[in-house]
């Protein structure tokens, strides 16, 4: 009896036990993949600034606040001054533009949650994509049509060299013949 | 005494019973280790513990902690993973080469080499991830797919060594332990004791000492020892890549692959050779382990000994006759340069002590024939740090040459690999038995009827 | 034992048949072959139905478990916009700012969102034309520093207590009006001052305390010259030296290329004639001196002898050149005077090659009218005069430049008038002391005995940036602004006066030196003070520089106009040189020679006169010749060391009159006999973490007994038997050592030849080669396919003839890249950082060797041998021929470090920015001066040169954004825009018309260990020395 339990045990239970253990762990694994990218990262902003209403329904241009995403690396979130440009007459009494003003009158920096992120050993250029026209909702998705910015997009680097790699097949606008992106490593990294 | 070469000296002197085969061998794991056991283990448990804290401080505050430096960026560690690598060669070779060739007189000593084998292998197995910068990255050195879309580069010897050394392990490990099934099984028929049983039977997989284990057995070994066979030469000579696919001069050179292999089944020998002549005294197995059994190492280690030295010779002479200055330099370097005694150590141990093993007194002789065995590895560590230290030292620029000097970390991490080694031999010599109690039952004089014997009986 | 029995029994029945059949038992066992219990049928529902519960909880579990565990995100932290941007500000992008540093040097800085991070030469500015100094370089470092004061100080005997500057102005202001009613003396410690507006407030500062006497001091004057020049012509020696019009320069101990005063226009106009392209106009350069400086290196004929001979030389030379000048007549009395020096003679009693000797003679009558003789500031007086008259006579006088001259504001305090302010002070007549960021209590000689003086002094103040020896005695330590956060001007040359403005407001509480001096004048509400100087250097420009420039425009738009310049031109009047007083002859009486030993006290590369001590870059750069790090030595020559059984790093007590220092010999082949040298500025005790205690202070044998400030005689040395090992860079090889000797021309790493050959066969450096290994494109073959660069291929190629091995490039390297000080120790175990390297090989006998330098960076091969070793793939090669390192990628298994033929890969074999106290990178202030292009390093990986890949990118996203294709044109490496010779060029390969293209194909272009095929990407164009046959 002992005997029987005992090989049972061995030639049963045991490999159905590991077998169950690894198969639903690889599982999890590669079905939290996206999560584990940040897609779907939504912080709560200290300004519930609304881009659908600012670049969908007003349809202002991204640049228009992002003014260095054409001239440098860096898109250059717009400083309270910029949000001031308009809002020292628009919607004064709204909650949100008095806190607004709060910051810009004390003269304290408006700390947005960041969203899109890749490791600071990574060079990302902005202007040289945007130049050579590929459109921002290519990385970050329908902004203009979100109340709250998430994540849609991967950041990691094999969604940077999908695209390098085969262009037309991610971006959207991509002009037939155009170079692609460069693949080596200086490229990002230095 | 004289030996009749006519017939073949019987591998187990005198006659055993079955039984007391048994006995012999499974007397080790079944009464309870005695005080001078635990000193042993103890020591080499120090020597290890000396060793973790030496890594312990490599990992907190990085690889400065060694001698290493920009035109040596290996010392001591690469010397040691080849070291041990080397030691790990005489297993295999006894177990599977010599099993191909029928030499029965390796049954007395193949389990224990195995054993061996696979110590030296998970020794070494520790530098070449751990002597990283970035030791927790060490995973990058395997292939697996990841978000990077990269690939490890399949053009780096160091990969190759990755899956030369991990395949050489598993594949010795499986016919380490295939090998042990039927004594887990006779071990556990003997124990009396709960807990052994239960583990014993666990690894010893059902075995019913039925025909058709035996049947499988037989062929399974047969297969795996067919497998081992080619990775006896192909782990050390890939590892010989690591040097030989560079362009620094001493290391660039086509005679390494089977100068690597070579030494590497001598220091091997030597190693096994040396713990044996411990193990059959104090578990009196001399009968067992015989002193032919030990003379015939001897021999190989004579061999292969003078092939190491021939490879020494040719290096120089190619060193000149390829007409390269900085090559003909690098060996000089060798022999007159700033380690020239590591140079010497390694020549006289390695090529000139062998040699007394020609006279037969010396060879059949146990103090000789340990001493020399310990040259014997000492030489072949240096040789290791001769080529990896003085080749780096003085390479093409002479601007940026500079001298090695270990640290203490260095040497303490020496130091801990042989207390790893040595406890697992420690350990492994009171759980499992050190010669095989199957195989050896197989080759007792009347375990099967052979020509002479009909003779004999007339 | 029944188990064990039937294991017996199935063993058994292997051996003999009828054994076997006559044993019943066997037979039992052979009808169930099986033991019982292993081919029962199991009865599952007895065992499974609980288990297999167990195996869904276990699913669900794990599932669940491994689900939570990897939804959750991490938080990315914040994006911290400006709050109002300064329009003049692209984030990501660099403002550049036209200034200049507290030297007089005229900069360009680099800023990024408002920080400074790198300082180049203002490219327009008539010196520096885009060069400065080491020092100038590492300043950005100095503004970082963690250890500057950061408020004012008040010193309770001992304990240093923070203060509010008003407090301490009140106090200061009260105590000096009592020194001025007392009619005690206030004494100003200054260096030399060459700000024409600080000039103007001093005067204005006496006028408020007349009791104010100003005493100007430098470590390294040039005292010796000056008064020699004084007694010559009567003058102050002002003329600047155009070091590229005469067709030979004889430096006599003169270190022109190195540590001499503006060294860098000396190398920029010296190697103007050392253009490969025109080789009849090469320069020659004797340099005849004891010591072996990097004059002495990169000099066609170079005679090593004691400097205290040299006076005898120089008169020896004017008898020789007298023998048959057609000016005989007028200098007939000279003949006189000389007629009995005989350089033969000279040269017998002191070996020195009479072969050399005699060329020279012969080349200075070949070149009458355009030789020039430059006397070092370490050689005495008289030496001084014979060499006025020498250039007299030979008509060297031609290239001292009259349109241009030096402008002093300050004459240095010569030894009496210090002298006498010591003795005032002992008897309580001084009042106060103000150091005016100066450290005299290093600095100044002991026999002034200066700390024990200023111990009476009742207020004792000191400005200073960092602390020092001197404001531990002070009363009130005063923190002052870093000149990158100043305002004012300078002027070194009539011809200009070089703005300097503020890169960065003050980081700390500090002020402005000239503003606390303001402030005491008339004393302002402290926000005031800020601009204090600003306007005060705004009001002197409006009244008295602008006027004199005959501007249309209106003063704003010329302040503006000039700020960004960073300079104006002045119209300088013409000043000539007036005729020699021959007088001065009569001073001169010959030296005898002595066998006792000579003591020579230099300058340094790096650290200057030690107030650099605190900056790691400096005190890491080796010195050119020696290669050694963060000390000073003893050099001395083989033949010296020998006699006295020295071995290298062997301690010395080295002792002059009552003052003896203890420091570690080194062994310096070419080094005249029995002359000991001893770097200055090293040895500092209050100057930090980094810089104190590096190093034995050499200040201390300076005394007024001396042939020169710098030279001495009879000096007694004695081995200690103490060992200090030196940290080098490079191992000292035994030069007479066959085995190791002369590697470097056997493989071909240094070649050279004379210009005389080149002249002759301009190819002769590859006529020995054998070219069977070529194929057809002149490559050498290759069973694999070569990798195509169709777009742009980056190359480097240095020329030889220009690098004098200054080691700026090292410094801008540095400064551009991140790369981190390691520390003495780590340098020891041979572990520095620096990506570009410059090797210095010796050639002939150790007595007097040729010694070559060569800067050595990553080679980017074609076929990089470290690229296919690197098991992670973290070392690729990119489409433009760049050879890729990646550090978050490399886990350090130092492969590739090994088989670089070149050993130019470094590795971080701690983390070194956080583990040492001598690299404290980790503190906030300095993680400011990181370039933010650039990845910080951390522990465990390998870096490397990348021909500045930020540069490339930057330049190549400029092309892209303005739709250009990108050729590569005006890419420039920090190395080559830092290099005054101009050596270092860099370009496209694809590009024919690329100077680099060009230079890689020129006839003395080659490239290091060609026979190894990995194709490098520096080209090196061999030296060429201007010698006759026989010297070499």
């Amino acid at each position: 009896m002992n005997k029987k339990l005992l090989d049972y045990t061995l030639k049963i239970r045991l490999p159905i036990t590991i077998f169950v253990i690894i198969s639903t762990f690889a599982i999890t694994y590669y079905v939290s993949r996206p999560e584990r990218d940040g897609i779907g990262y939504e912080p709560q902003q200290p300004i519930k600034f609304s881009h659908r209403l600012h670049a969908g329904q007003m349809g202002i241009d991204c640049k228009y606040c992002h003014t260095e995403v054409t001239k440098s690396r860096h898109a250059g979130v717009p400083s309270a001054s910029t949000c001031v440009n308009c809002h020292s007459v628009a919607r004064r009494d709204k909650e949100e533009i008095i806190k607004l003003f709060y910051y810009y009158e004390t003269n304290q920096p408006i700390p947005w949650k960041r969203i899109h992120k890749v490791p600071d050993y990574t060079y990302f250029n902005h202007s040289i994509h945007v130049n050579s026209g590929i459109e921002c909702v290519s990385c970050h998705g329908h902004v203009e049509r979100m109340e709250i910015v998430s994540q849609i997009e991967s950041f990691t680097m094999g969604s940077c060299l999908n695209c390098h790699r085969e262009p037309h097949k991610k971006v959207a606008n991509f002009v037939v013949g155009s170079k692609k992106g460069p693949d080596n490593c200086y490229a990002c990294h230095r | 005494m004289a030996i009749d070469y006519t017939q073949e000296a019987p591998v187990v002197e005198g006659k055993y019973s079955f039984k007391e085969i048994s006995e012999i061998i499974s007397k080790p794991m079944e009464v309870f280790p005695d005080k001078k056991y635990f000193i042993a283990l103890g020591i080499s448990l120090a020597m290890f513990g000396i060793g973790i804290f030496c890594w312990i401080l490599t990992f907190v505050y990085g690889v400065g902690k060694w001698g290493s430096n920009v035109p040596v960026g290996w010392g001591f560690d690469i010397t040691n993973f080849v070291f041990w690598i080397g030691i790990g060669h005489a297993g295999t070779l006894i177990s599977a080469i010599l099993f191909l060739f029928r030499q029965r007189w390796r049954t007395g000593i193949a389990r224990f080499a195995e054993a061996m084998t696979i110590f030296a292998v998970i020794n070494a197995a520790v530098f070449p991830l751990f002597h990283v910068g970035r030791p927790w990255l060490g995973y990058w050195l395997f292939p697996y797919p990841n978000n990077y879309e990269l690939w490890v580069n399949f053009t780096s010897p160091l990969i190759w060594d990755v899956f030369a050394v991990s395949t050489y392990f598993i594949v010795s490990l499986v016919f380490w332990y295939i090998g042990l099934i039927p004594d887990f099984a006779s071990l556990r028929d003997r124990t009396k004791n709960k807990i052994k049983k239960v583990i014993y039977s666990i690894f010893s997989l059902g075995w019913r000492f039925s025909h058709r284990h035996w049947h499988n057995y037989e062929m399974i070994y047969l297969i795996l020892a067919g497998f081992a066979t080619p990775l006896v030469l192909s782990v050390h000579t890939i590892v010989s890549f690591d040097f030989a696919v560079s362009v620094i001069p001493g290391w660039h050179t086509t005679i390494f692959p089977p100068y690597f292999v070579a030494g590497a089944v001598f220091s091997g020998f030597a190693m096994v050779q040396n713990v044996l002549i411990f193990i059959r005294k104090i578990f009196n197995m001399e009968h067992i382990i015989t002193i032919d059994t030990l003379e015939k190492m001897n021999k190989i280690i004579i061999v292969t000994g003078s092939m190491v030295g021939y490879a020494y010779g040719m290096e120089f002479f190619i060193a000149w006759y390829s007409g390269n200055p900085p090559e003909l330099f690098a060996f000089l370097n060798r022999a007159f340069g700033d380690y020239s005694w590591a140079y010497w150590i390694m020549v006289s141990c390695n090529v000139i002590f062998p040699q007394l093993f020609w006279i037969k007194k010396i060879r059949r002789h146990i103090v000789f024939m340990f001493i020399i065995g310990v040259l014997v590895n000492v030489g072949m560590w240096f040789e290791r740090f001769v080529i990896v230290v003085t080749s780096l030292s003085r390479d093409f620029l002479p601007s940026s040459w500079d001298y090695f000097t270990p640290t203490l970390v260095d040497l303490g991490i020496l130091l801990g690999s042989f207390g790893l080694f040595f406890t697992l031999i420690i350990l492994f010599t009171k759980t499992l038995p050190v010669v095989s109690i199957a195989e050896v039952k197989a080759v007792l004089d009347y375990a099967q009827p052979s020509h002479h014997e009909e003779v004999k009986n007339g | 034992m029944k188990n064990n029995d039937n294991s017996q029994q199935v063993t058994r029945h292997w051996i003999s048949v009828d054994d076997f059949e006559n044993n019943p038992k066997v037979i039992e066992k052979k009808k169930k072959e099986f033991v019982e219990g292993v081919t029962d049928e199991f009865n599952i529902s007895t065992l499974s139905l609980l288990s297999r519960r167990k195996f869904l909880a276990l699913v669900s579990a794990s599932a669940a478990f491994a689900a939570t565990a990897c939804t959750d995100y991490k938080d990315k932290g914040e994006i911290i916009a400006y709050n109002k941007k300064p329009e003049d500000v692209t984030i990501g992008k660099a403002n550049f700012y036209a200034s200049t540093y507290n030297d007089g040097s005229g900069i360009l800085v680099k800023t990024r969102e408002g920080r400074p991070i790198k300082i180049d030469g203002n490219p327009e500015h008539p010196i520096n034309q885009g060069k400065v100094p080491n020092y100038v370089q590492s300043a950005i470092l100095d503004l970082y520093n963690p250890e500057r004061i950061k408020a004012p100080q008040i010193n309770f005997n001992g304990t240093l207590i923070e203060t509010q500057w008003e407090i301490a102005d009140k106090e200061i202001i009260e105590q000096l009006n009592n020194a001025v009613k007392q009619n005690k003396e206030i004494a100003i410690l200054s260096h030399p001052i060459i700000s024409p507006t600080t000039n103007k407030l001093i005067n204005e500062f006496i006028a408020k305390f007349p009791t104010i006497r100003l005493y100007t001091y430098n470590l390294f004057d040039d005292i010796a010259r000056q008064n020699a020049w004084q007694k010559c012509y009567g003058t102050d020696f002002n003329n600047s030296i155009q070091w590229d019009k005469p067709k030979m320069i004889i430096a006599l101990e003169a270190d022109i290329l190195g540590t001499e005063n503006n060294a860098i226009e000396n190398i920029r106009l010296f190697t103007k004639r050392r253009d490969i392209e025109n080789p009849k106009d090469f320069n020659k350069l004797y340099a005849i001196e004891g010591n072996f400086t990097l004059t002495g290196a990169n000099a066609d004929v170079r005679i090593r002898m004691n400097p205290i001979y040299q006076l005898g030389f120089v008169l020896g030379l004017i008898n020789e050149v007298l023998k048959d000048n057609p000016a005989i007549d007028y200098w007939f009395d000279i003949k006189e005077k000389v007629k009995n020096y005989n350089l033969t003679d000279l040269a017998n009693t002191y070996n020195i090659p009479v072969q050399k000797i005699n060329n020279l003679i012969k080349d200075l009558k070949n070149n009458r009218g355009s030789s020039f003789f430059y006397a070092g500031v370490s050689l005495p007086e008289e030496t001084q005069i014979a060499v006025n008259l020498l250039n007299e006579i030979i008509g060297g006088t031609k290239f001292y430049k009259t349109d241009d001259v030096n402008i002093t504001f300050t004459r240095y305090s010569n030894s009496i008038e210090l002298k006498s302010l010591m003795v005032r002070m002992q008897n309580n007549q001084v009042g106060a002391v103000i150091h005016f960021d100066t450290n005299p209590v290093y600095h100044i000689s002991p026999e002034y005995e200066y700390a024990k003086s200023i111990d009476k002094v009742p207020l004792k103040i000191s400005l200073t940036v960092n602390e020092n020896e001197t404001s531990k005695l002070c009363k009130y330590i005063l923190p002052i602004n870093h000149s990158l956060e100043s305002w004012n001007d300078f002027q070194l040359r009539s011809s200009y006066i070089s703005l300097q403005q503020p890169v960065i407001s003050p980081l700390y509480n500090t002020r402005q030196k000239e503003a606390i001096l303001l402030n005491w004048i008339k004393p302002q509400e402290s926000e005031k003070i800020f601009e204090l100087y600003h306007k005060y250097l705004k009001s002197r420009w409006e009244n008295e520089v602008y006027p004199q420039t005959a501007q249309e425009v209106d003063f704003q738009k010329f302040w503006y106009a000039s700020l960004h310049d960073g300079f104006i031109k002045m119209n300088s009047q013409r000043i000539e040189k007036p005729a020699f007083n021959r007088e001065a002859l009569k001073l001169i009486n010959i030296t005898s020679k002595t066998d006792n030993f000579t003591l020579q006290l230099c300058d340094n590369l790096s650290i200057k006169d030690g107030r650099y001590s605190n900056n790691g870059w400096l005190q890491e750069l080796p010195d050119p010749i020696t290669n050694i790090t963060w000390d000073n030595y003893a050099s001395i020559s083989p033949n010296s060391a020998r006699s006295l059984g020295l071995k290298n790093n062997d301690v010395i007590k080295v002792s002059n009159d009552n003052s003896s220092i203890e420091l570690p010999v080194l062994i310096q082949p070419g080094m005249a006999d029995s002359l000991i040298c001893v770097k200055l500025g090293y040895g500092r005790t209050v100057a930090g973490t980094i810089g104190s205690n590096n190093g034995t202070n050499a200040n201390v044998l300076i005394n007024s007994k001396g042939l020169s400030k710098f030279l001495y005689n009879d000096i007694s040395i004695e081995k200690t038997g103490k060992v200090n090992k030196l940290a080098s860079t490079q191992e000292h090889h035994a030069l007479d050592d066959e085995f190791v000797k002369d590697k470097h021309l056997e493989r071909g790493i240094i070649k050279e030849g004379t210009l005389k050959q080149y002249i002759g066969e301009p190819d002769f450096l590859r006529k020995g080669e054998h070219h069977s290994y070529l194929g057809p494109d002149g490559m050498p073959l290759s069973i694999t396919k070569d990798f195509e660069y169709p777009e742009v291929k980056w190359a480097m190629a240095v020329d030889l003839n220009k690098c004098v091995g200054c080691g700026l490039c090292i410094t801008a390297c540095n400064v551009e890249n991140n790369v981190p000080v390691v520390g003495k120790d780590q340098v020891t175990r041979g572990r520095e950082m620096q990506w570009i390297r410059i090797d210095r090989y010796y050639t002939g006998t150790p007595e007097d060797p040729i010694a070559s330098v060569q800067p050595i960076l990553c080679q980017h091969c074609d076929n990089a041998p470290c690229e296919n070793v690197c098991p992670v793939v973290a070392t690729t090669h990119s489409p433009d021929g760049l050879n890729q390192m990646i550090y978050n990628r490399c886990v350090g298994t130092r492969y590739c470090a090994n088989n670089c033929p070149y050993k130019v890969r470094r590795f971080n074999f701690y983390d070194y920015r956080d583990f040492f106290a001598n690299g404290f990178y980790y503190k906030d202030s300095l993680k400011l001066a990181h370039n933010p292009e650039v990845t910080v390093r951390s522990r465990g990986v390998m870096e490397k040169c990348t021909f500045c890949i930020q540069r490339i990118m930057e330049g190549r996203q400029e092309a892209k954004n303005e739709g250009k294709i990108f050729n590569g044109k005006d890419i420039k490496t920090a190395c080559q825009e830092a290099c005054p010779a101009d050596a270092i060029v860099f370009g496209n390969l694809n590009d024919p018309e690329s100077g680099v293209s060009k230079l890689r194909k020129h006839k003395l272009g080659y490239h290091i260990l060609d026979m190894l095929n990995v194709r490098p990407n520096v080209t090196y164009i061999a030296k060429l020395r201007n010698t006759n046959s026989e010297d070499v």
